[in-house]
């Protein structure tokens, strides 16, 4: 029994770390993105909290924390409150099984402790998806609890989009999982150790550049990031589903689409850009002679890549557009599915003509 | 236009009254027999030799005395032989109607609207007959009777504006509206078919971010696909023109601020214009090109305005941020020329305010040199832009017929290939001495006059700078002191002066009794003003044409069949400030 | 443990099944399905059957109860529409069920039926997810084929229904 209460230990010890991680991430994301945006369109993003703005998300935090809690009448007020819940805990719960850095295993008091990964479950990604796919309930229950026509039509296409999407992503990760031949993310990311040209983006037999442009299309569109923001269309919808959520409620949605956001990109780091792996075999640490320390580069070249996407997102949110429902639908159905499908078949033949 | 005056009373020699020509102001109008209306009016958009194609407007003047008391003024433009012609037709108090000229001229719809609204007159025919800018259940009359105060009879003191905090709230569940209210809004009965269709009333507006400003659209839907749209207006109806009875010419300047808020200064242009053609004046070279630069300077703040909101509505945010980075520039120059920013009220009857400073012109210079780059800027986010080719190609196409038959003027009405610019086709200010270019569209969508607009910028450019080549010296306001107040140092030394500056500010200038309309090419369309003056210091009637208005009548047509979504490209497109459309 | 764990999830299970058929609003009976669907994806985990619980929970959850909720939203269902009077059926069929599992239980007794091929060893050694690709592939081909075919019909058979229905609208 001391031994399960102890794993129990280690385990909310790294939950909480990751956690905190993770909203730390968030917190920087929403100053990031408006500082981004910011310099994108010629102006200079927050600038009154603290110097350059940077205390923002504490203030924005604060504020929000205090406002008052509006529920409208005629909601259902028990959905009203599920809803933010079910959309924040999908996002937060897949980090459990991100590899953040090199499985070194190490013993603490008679048990081995994974430090950079909560749980190495050999099923990872479809972890991942199923938690993913749990997130369109916040969404779809948040419009319609809140008793409004705009805020239901928000919920619903945003429903019908996270569905289409969530296909996508799944169809262009097979082909990765057929290279690696497992389903755990810390497999896949160890078989991409050696140097840039064994990320599976580029590896051969079976270089998955045209799945890693269908997973960042879709996983934007997931997210409902410009420009595929259609449920919270600004312009058409107000504020979509949670035009009628304020304060901590609101925060909660805000919270998860940020997490989700830092999930994908963690995904397709590790899935595609080889997670932890630096570019060039082995790590410079190793090579000075300090590989006790090695685990922190190979981190800080997970958070680089997981930023790149990060920065990807605002990138996009500054230079495009939005779709329209219907051409979001067809692009989804139309362009997005039969690359993924024929991604797939491409790979497994060379898989079967080429095996390792 | 002779000939075409006597064909037209040998065919009709029983409904044409009388004709009168203002050889003056080269304007011609007719006035026919009310019950002759539709034959005249369908001759004279029929036949070959007349073709007047285009309805700028209908206005109504009201004559206690007379004994017809309302008189109906068609303004009518053909764009084919470039020329206008005003029908007028009087009816009587105890039974105002006369006969809807809707099936001849589609855009006559809204326009007939607005005049049963304000004087009571109803048209035979009309397919709408409702109230337009007043609320529906508007108790209080027409109110643009001469009869008609213009504090009003004390409706508005009748409900409360601010719900009380100290009564209970009414508790509002399940208010279904009832079935006879949603009438109005559903398009005529649906074509027998045995799929069951599904249609919702959504209302949009008049809170709602993107429909610029205070409008409500009621729209039908099918799914998402719209079977009706119709457009509520008046939210923001001031009664400009009825205060205007009230008010001495010069005191309406700052009122036409107002109405297109983004183009301040083309409202104060095409007003004044409107005053001067009414007084007969010449107005100094000079002060006729600083006219036409801040004319265009305010063309392209307009065009940038559009264009920032237009690409925020389908998403582009950048695009929004780095216009308004432009019309900054330019609003810290207007700030300078008139220490305005926004309502601006720089023209002058006869002139200008204040002249252009050295330090002014070269820093439009300044500006002029780097605009085309930024134009450029603009283009490379949206221009080529798959997706805003997808949102904008082939949505709200209006063809070349239905956009002339619903009156739509501007980048609207070029955007479908029509090549009519007032600026090209009646030349006023300089633009007949510079050199420039129509940009003109081809399918009418959006697309099309998105190009349009982003042309027009660049022409602009052009124009401001040859005019700012060619400036010559010499005074800003005309030299008219029956009209126009002299100078300052004049008024301070000289007798003559002093008399004219007092009657003028005690009693106003009086212009003499005629009537006369003056079309303008502001940033939307042609805003026009139809005076009426009896020869004393106010205008008798001051009608304003705004191109806002005009268009939402187009507004139905164009939306019915696209998505949702589109509808607030729709808004866009138009370019609708409803400042001016409300009045 | 696994005992515990099991019949918490059973209890869970057989509860939100009956919430699902005897709430009022629809909104909850869909949750309770979810519920249901999420601890039925817990038995397979205490199965050892990962893979099949993580396809169940995007299979089940994240797409078909959607859909369902969807339906739901989109008709905004009265409450009192739902039930058509067929209380004398379902208690018909419902008895039937209960008679049977009860006779299943008696006659087999409390004896374990033969493990397959596939033991937890097998298992074990090669993932969930490869055995039950295997299993699919060799074994089961056929039945597999079977019903991806019908799944196949089934979704013309859609298609040409809502084909049907915009032609004739047009026509």
């Amino acid at each position: 029994m001391t031994e399960l209460s102890l794993r129990l230990a280690v385990s909310l010890a790294q939950i909480a770390a990751v956690m905190g991680v993770v909203m730390l991430t968030v917190m920087i994301l929403t100053l990031a993105e408006r500082k981004v945006l910011g310099w994108m369109q010629d102006r200079m993003g927050p600038m009154e909290v603290g110097p350059y703005g940077i205390l923002q998300p504490i203030a924005d935090g604060l504020k929000l924390f205090f406002k008052e809690d509006i529920v409208p009448a005629g909601a259902n007020k028990f959905m009203f409150s599920l809803a933010p819940i079910l959309a924040m805990v999908p996002a937060l719960i897949g980090f459990a099984v991100i590899p953040f850095g090199p499985s070194n295993k190490f013993e603490l008091f008679g048990i081995t402790v994974e430090p950079f990964v909560i749980s190495d479950i050999n099923i990872g990604i479809l972890y991942i998806l199923a938690f993913a796919s749990i997130g369109a309930y916040g969404i779809i229950l948040g419009g319609w609890a809140s008793n409004s026509k705009y805020s239901l039509l928000g919920g619903l296409r945003s429903a019908a989009q996270v569905i289409s999407y969530e296909l996508n992503v799944g169809l262009a990760i097979v082909g990765v999982l057929i290279l690696a031949g497992s389903l755990s993310l810390v497999k896949i990311t160890e078989a991409q150790s050696g140097g840039f040209w064994h990320w599976y983006v580029f590896a051969l037999p079976a270089p998955q550049i045209f799945a890693f442009v269908v997973y960042v299309i879709s996983a934007v569109a997931e997210t409902n990031r410009v420009p595929f923001d259609l449920p919270e269309a600004e312009s058409e919808l107000v504020a979509g589903f949670f035009t009628e959520y304020s304060g901590m409620r609101f925060a909660f949605f805000f919270i998860a689409e940020y997490a989700n956001m830092v999930l994908v990109s963690c995904v397709a780091a590790a899935m595609f850009l080889g997670g932890w792996n630096a570019p060039y075999p082995g790590t410079i640490l190793e090579h000075v002679g300090l590989g006790q320390f090695a685990w922190a580069e190979n981190i800080a070249w997970f958070t680089v890549k997981a930023y790149l996407f990060l920065f990807l997102f605002f990138w996009l949110r500054a230079t495009l557009p939005r779709l329209r429902y219907d051409q979001l639908m067809k692009f989804g159905w139309k362009v997005m599915l039969p690359i993924a499908l024929g991604n797939i078949v491409v790979t497994s033949i060379a898989v079967y003509l080429f095996p390792r | 236009m002779q000939p075409l005056i006597e064909t037209l009373m040998t065919r009709f020699p029983r409904a044409v009254l009388s004709v009168e020509a203002d050889t003056a102001r080269a304007e011609v109008s007719v006035r026919i027999a009310a019950d002759r209306l539709i034959e005249v009016a369908r001759f004279l958009h029929d036949a070959p030799e007349a073709l007047f194609d285009h309805l700028s407007d209908i206005c109504s003047v009201d004559y206690p005395e007379d004994r017809q008391r309302f008189e109906v003024v068609y303004l009518l433009h053909s764009l084919p032989y470039r020329r206008r012609l005003r029908l007028k037709a009087r009816v009587p108090e105890d039974n105002p109607a006369i006969a809807s000229v809707t099936g001849i001229w589609k855009g006559a719809e809204f326009l007939e609207r607005e005049v049963y609204d304000m004087m009571g007159i109803t048209f035979s025919g009309h397919p709408d007959l409702r109230r337009i800018l007043m609320p529906e259940d508007y108790a209080e009359g027409f109110p643009l009777r001469k009869d008609f105060p213009a504090e009003g009879r004390g409706w508005r003191s009748q409900f409360d504006f601010i719900p009380r905090l100290d009564e209970a709230p009414v508790e509002q569940t399940d208010s279904e509206i009832p079935e006879r209210d949603k009438q109005a809004f559903r398009a005529e009965a649906a074509p027998s078919s045995s799929r069951r269709r599904e249609e919702l009333l959504l209302n949009m507006g008049p809170q709602h971010p993107s429909t610029h400003g205070v409008l409500r659209v009621v729209l039908e839907l099918d799914g998402e696909r719209i079977v009706k749209a119709t457009p509520d207006l008046g939210y923001l109806h001031r009664g400009v023109e009825k205060l205007s009875e009230g008010l001495a010419y010069m005191q309406i300047i700052p009122h036409t601020d107002r109405l297109d808020y983004v183009c301040a200064m083309a409202n104060n242009y095409a007003y004044v214009r409107a005053v001067e053609k009414l007084l007969g004046i010449t107005i100094p070279e000079r002060a006729e090109y600083i006219r036409t630069i801040v004319a265009e300077m305010q063309r392209i703040v307009g065009h940038l305005f559009w264009l920032g909101t237009q690409a925020l509505d389908i998403g582009a945010m950048t695009v929004f941020f780095w216009t308004f980075r432009e019309r900054e520039v330019l609003l810290d120059m207007f700030e300078k020329l008139c220490g305005a920013r926004l309502t601006l009220n720089y023209y002058r009857i006869g002139g200008v305010d204040s002249d252009f400073t050295p330090d002014l012109v070269l820093r439009l210079k300044t500006f002029l040199d780097t605009f085309p780059e930024k134009v450029k800027e603009y283009d490379s986010l949206i221009a080529s832009n798959r997706i805003w080719l997808g949102r904008t190609k082939n949505v709200a196409v209006i063809s070349a017929e239905d956009a002339i038959s619903f009156g739509c003027t501007g980048p609207v009405l070029r955007g479908s290939g029509v090549a009519y610019d007032i600026r090209k086709e009646e030349p006023y200010g300089v633009y007949d001495k510079v050199d420039w270019e129509v940009p003109v569209g081809k399918n009418g969508d959006t697309y099309d006059r998105y190009w349009i607009r982003m042309e027009e910028m660049r022409q602009s450019a052009r124009i401001i700078r040859q005019c700012l080549d060619q400036l010559p010296a010499g005074p800003i306001i005309a030299d008219a002191p029956q009209y126009i107040p002299p100078p300052k140092q004049h008024v301070m030394r000289d007798m003559e002066s002093l008399i004219h500056h007092f009657i003028i500010f005690t009693q106003g200038l009086k212009p003499p009794k005629a009537e006369t309309y003056c079309a303008t090419e502001a940033p939307k369309g042609e805003l026009g003003f139809f005076i009426v003056s009896d020869g004393s210091a106010r205008p008798y009637r001051l009608k304003i044409r705004s191109p806002s208005f005009v268009h939402m009548g187009a507004f139905d047509h164009m939306a019915r069949g696209y998505l949702i979504s589109d509808i607030i490209t729709i808004f866009g497109t138009y370019d609708i400030v409803m400042g001016e459309c409300d009045r | 443990m696994e005992q515990l764990f099991f019949f918490y999830f059973a209890a869970v299970i057989a509860v939100a099944s009956v919430l699902v058929v005897a709430l009022r609003n629809p909104i909850y009976s869909a949750l309770s399905l979810l519920i249901m669907f999420f601890h039925v994806a817990g038995l397979y985990v205490s199965l050892r059957a990962e893979f099949l619980a993580a396809v169940q929970v995007i299979v089940y959850a994240g797409a078909i109860l959607v859909l369902y909720l969807f339906v739901v939203m989109l008709l905004n269902l009265k409450q009192d529409d739902r039930y058509h009077r067929q209380w004398p059926v379902a208690g018909v069929v419902g008895l039937t069920l209960a008679v049977e599992a009860v006779m299943l239980t008696l006659l087999k007794g409390r004896a374990i039926p033969p493990a397959p091929a596939n033991t937890n060893e097998t298992v074990e050694g090669l993932g969930n997810t490869e055995a039950l690709g295997d299993a699919l592939y060799s074994t089961y081909l056929f039945p597999f084929e079977v019903a991806s075919l019908i799944l196949l019909v089934a979704m013309i058979g859609a298609i040409i229904l809502a084909k049907k229905d915009i032609g004739g609208s047009e026509a």
